[in-house]
């Protein structure tokens, strides 16, 4: 009778964490999505290392006790695993499976004009982006998603004003590439 | 609208895509499943290797003509055993560290695995070569006291004493200047400044 009770509790567990896991997925991914593109400029890649994040999201997740924010639990993790998997890539150069056929892919955008000039923009944005110093990029991205000086601190570990004077100066850069670009145009 | 604003919708404007859910976690248990059986694997093989390590060589030890024979047979045993705590610990340490912390402490972490691994390849001649050579030297001895012939006795201490002089070159020169190349790519790759030795 015990057994079958620590079964039942087990199976539940898993299935409030799958639960879980699949809320937190659905809540982040853009933003997820947002911060692969700012590690990986190969396209080909970009699903390898989202996949890589969610694994260790996964992983992590029944460590979790809630000593900080979910938010900023899951940009740790998300930026510290871009870091060492584009660390391990370069040692091996080898890829992980891709992930399966099946896997659906759905487009959102209507408005092709609106597309195109918002895509270029962002484009040259992005391109920015990756460019910049690891800590940098970690930071911009931080607060690109709209994170306050506050979490950035719990994610970075880095003081606020440390952070303060390192986006005025990343921003200046990046502001400067957008008007460089509608310039260009 | 302030560049922050302006960045930030232009950022925040990829919403491109999305992935089906439930597939992308059986994926996950699927590739999670297969890394518990690897490293369930590899602990498997490190205690098979010890186990032979030890039961051939306590064979030798019971086996032995004289005490000199079966005390480098006991010897032997140790350095075997010893041989795979080394290889588990080298295992341990090689060990990505858990996401969960800060960017910053992450960074020091993944450049410090490295630091370790530096430490304990400049310690193999002191924790491993040095004692595998005294054993098989003091093999090699018994050997000659059991009568062995002269020129046998001085080839073996030969051989044993260039091959560790080998392994010993191996690691100290070529294996700790990969270590070091790869700890500087890394430092590069994760930001200078996070990571200063």
């Amino acid at each position: 009778m015990q057994g079958f009770r620590r079964s039942r509790d087990y199976l539940f567990r898993m299935r409030s964490e799958q639960a879980r896991f699949l809320g937190i997925i659905e809540q982040y991914q853009p933003a997820l999505r947002r911060l692969v593109n700012s590690y990986e400029a190969d396209p080909g890649l970009r699903e390898d290392l989202f996949q890589e994040i969610a694994l260790g999201v996964w992983q992590a997740l029944p460590r979790f006790r809630g000593d900080s924010s979910e938010r900023t639990w899951l940009y740790r993790i998300a930026h510290n695993i871009a870091i060492s998997t584009l660390e391990s890539r370069r040692r091996r150069d080898t890829r992980e499976l891709p992930m399966p056929d099946s896997v659906e892919r759905v487009g959102r955008w209507s408005d092709p004009d609106h597309v195109l000039v918002v895509e270029e923009r962002r484009e040259a944005l992005l391109a920015a982006i990756q460019e910049l110093a690891p800590v940098d990029k970690q930071i911009i991205v931080l607060h690109l998603e709209g994170l306050s000086y506050q979490e950035i601190e719990e994610v970075s570990g880095l003081s606020e004003s440390a952070i303060a004077s390192r986006l005025s100066r990343i921003r200046d850069r990046l502001t400067d590439v957008i008007r460089k670009q509608e310039v260009r145009k | 609208m302030t560049p922050t604003d302006e960045l930030r919708q232009l950022w925040q404007s990829d919403i491109s895509e999305a992935i089906n859910q439930r597939e992308l976690l059986q994926e996950l248990q699927r590739r999670s499943r297969n890394l518990d059986r690897m490293n369930r694997r590899r602990d498997l093989r490190n205690i098979v290797a010890m186990l032979v390590v030890i039961v051939v060589y306590s064979w030798f030890a019971v086996r032995a003509g004289n005490t000199l024979e079966r005390v480098a047979d006991v010897w032997l045993v140790a350095c075997g055993v010893w041989f795979i705590f080394y290889v588990r610990r080298y295992a341990r340490i090689s060990r990505k560290p858990v996401p969960e912390q800060t960017l910053g402490a992450y960074r020091q972490a993944l450049v410090g695995r490295y630091d370790s691994q530096i430490r304990l390849a400049k310690g193999v001649k002191y924790w491993f070569i040095l004692p595998m050579w005294l054993g098989l030297l003091l093999y090699d001895i018994a050997y000659r006291v059991n009568g062995g012939k002269n020129i046998k006795f001085a080839l073996v201490v030969i051989v044993i004493t260039a091959g560790s002089a080998f392994a010993w070159w191996l690691d100290e020169g070529p294996g700790v200047r990969y270590l070091e190349r790869k700890r500087r790519e890394l430092a590069v790759l994760v930001g200078e400044e996070g990571v200063a030795k």
